[in-house]
């Protein structure tokens, strides 16, 4: 059996092939960038506020983004989760503050396992004297396999979300190490 | 009919990869003043073999700051910054770069304090060197700074 170039079959194989490649950007979500299952060192029984600067709103052509307000509330709540410190503040009465500058989201355009690469700076200021007690660009990635999603977008936003997600994982890990009161 | 229908789910498809899509963002880390720095080096990304690093110092040099580049191994001492970038190039015709970002980082511990990302589609390229200067010009001239 021979197909017609535009035949049926032939463009339900390129919209499928399509799709596979590419497809819309959607959105990283807060709950996939959750890192859960953290122990950190040491926990901190004073309580920290959170600033996140460097992220972006959805983008029509590249992959999918993090906003700020995203990104903030998946390290609330992972911080919660690991008791890294015992509770979230507003800036002005925070024992500390924790700022994450999101420096670097590197999303492939096409291809079948899609390797992100999310580069971030944290910083952790004890409030009382305004002294960094630690500084530190972290970079993680996350690869989306075929296996994880058909649809090429969808790989990009779960290899997004699992290499944000690292990161924050890996800053409470640092940041118990420091032994914090 | 169906050829109707083929070219319905073409254009827009080629019109997205291959359009006039351009962004341009740039971010500075709270609490940074970039007024502060003057001299900078510009890192080589080891994949880059179009010498997208000496663009870079060139167009810094000529917004006034002092900027050398070269290896990721040989910082010299005496720089307020490093810069760091990768580029995308795509095949249309011919060879164009597609997006690049840049980040400007402490020359001691590689911590990020500003960056900048240029995304220029097919048909709204730019030459590799308006480019670099876009997106540098936002990162140093921006007009939230």
């Amino acid at each position: 059996m021979t197909h017609r170039p535009f035949s049926a079959p032939w463009l339900l194989a390129l919209i499928v092939v399509v799709a596979a490649f590419a497809g819309c950007a959607t959105p990283a979500q807060t709950a996939h960038m959750v890192a859960n299952d953290t122990v950190p060192e040491h926990r901190s029984s004073n309580n920290v506020s959170i600033e996140v600067s460097g992220g972006s709103e959805q983008s029509a052509v590249a992959g999918p983004a993090i906003s700020n307000a995203d990104f903030a509330a998946a390290i609330r709540e992972s911080i919660l989760a690991s008791g890294l410190f015992a509770a979230i503040a507003q800036s002005e009465q925070s024992d500390y503050r924790l700022t994450a500058y999101i420096t670097r989201v590197q999303q492939p355009m096409v291809g079948f396992a899609m390797t992100v690469t999310f580069e971030c700076s944290w910083r952790l200021i004890r409030s009382r004297d305004g002294a960094t007690v630690w500084e530190k660009a972290i970079t993680t990635n996350f690869t989306g396999n075929v296996g994880d999603a058909l649809v090429g977008a969808t790989r990009v936003r779960l290899a997004t979300e699992g290499a944000a997600r690292n990161n924050i994982k890996d800053a409470i890990l640092a940041m118990g190490r420091l032994g914090l009161k | 009919m169906k050829k109707f229908l083929l070219l319905l789910v073409t254009i827009p498809l080629v019109g997205l990869i291959a359009g006039c899509v351009t962004q341009l963002k740039s971010d500075v880390a709270p609490g940074t003043d970039l007024h502060s720095i003057k001299k900078l080096y510009v890192e080589r990304l080891p994949a880059d073999h179009r010498g997208v690093e000496r663009l870079i110092a060139d167009r810094l040099n000529v917004m006034g700051y002092q900027a050398t580049s070269g290896e990721s191994a040989t910082v010299p001492d005496d720089v307020d910054a490093a810069v760091t970038y990768q580029d995308k190039w795509m095949w249309d015709i011919t060879m164009y770069m597609l997006q690049l970002d840049v980040q400007v980082r402490r020359p001691n511990n590689g911590v990020a304090i500003a960056s900048g990302h240029v995304l220029r589609t097919s048909l709204a390229r730019k030459s590799p060197p308006e480019t670099v200067a876009d997106v540098l010009n936002d990162i140093f001239r921006g007009p939230a700074r």
